[in-house]
């Protein structure tokens, strides 16, 4: 089982040449649609990644259309990836968020990061890897003693 | 608008007009075309291919001159 965090998983619809790591990342979520490899995150990832794609339209960069196309094709591989199994999203609940607390003031971190940091730990050992591509992120998870890749 | 015409159970129409009645659609068409929006979305009909979510990205991304996960840490950031 692999934690991937959203700063990762969103690499999922960027092309390596914009984008270091797409090709990995790709290549990860096309095991997970096999089956080969279950991946796990914070349902938290939802929001953020849509947030990064609503962002666009407020900046004027895209049109709501192409945030419709964008947002919907997300929604649809999440859907996808939970029905066949391979994807587990971990509910946010307040005792986690306690904890996750903790880890803001521990690693100065944000509480986004560390909802992410703590999620994964909770789920150790079974976690086998620490999928992201913040180094913030990854630095505060390899002090916390999780085996970080960075695509 | 076109119309069209099917045939359901006593059930399903019963269904319909309590979703209209209870204030969640403002018609039982309403509550049809939502039905068929949900079920193309479920088999993934007319959902947009990866290679034009990807284009769609790449715009944003030059112009916008981060990386998705660079974006990532930026809602991160904000988010505090």
């Amino acid at each position: 089982m692999k934690y991937v965090d959203t700063s990762a998983f969103v690499k999922y619809y960027g092309e390596e040449e914009f984008e270091k790591g797409a090709n990995k990342i790709n290549e990860l979520i096309g095991k997970a649609k096999t089956g080969e490899v279950i991946l796990v995150s914070s349902i938290f990832m939802l929001g953020e990644a849509i947030s990064v794609f609503d962002k666009w339209i407020r900046l004027k960069i895209i049109t709501e259309e192409e945030s419709q196309k964008v947002i919907s094709r997300f929604l649809y591989d999440i859907k996808e990836l939970s029905e066949a199994g391979s994807l587990i999203l971990e509910p946010v609940d307040s005792i986690l968020m306690m904890f996750s607390i903790e880890f803001v003031m521990k690693h100065h971190i944000p509480i986004n990061d560390a909802i992410h940091l703590y999620t994964a730990l909770t789920l150790t050992p079974e976690i086998e890897e620490f999928i992201c591509s913040d180094e913030i992120l990854n630095k505060a998870a390899k002090e916390e003693g999780l085996k970080v890749y960075s695509p | 608008m076109v119309t069209l015409t099917a045939d359901v159970t006593q059930g399903i129409r019963k269904l319909t007009q309590d979703l209209v009645r209870k204030g969640l659609y403002k018609s039982q068409s309403e509550v049809v075309r939502d039905a068929i929006r949900q079920l193309a979305f479920k088999y993934g009909v007319e959902v947009a291919s990866l290679e034009e979510v990807r284009r769609i990205t790449k715009k944003a991304v030059k112009q916008n001159k981060e990386t998705l996960a660079q974006a990532t840490r930026k809602i991160r950031e904000e988010a505090v």
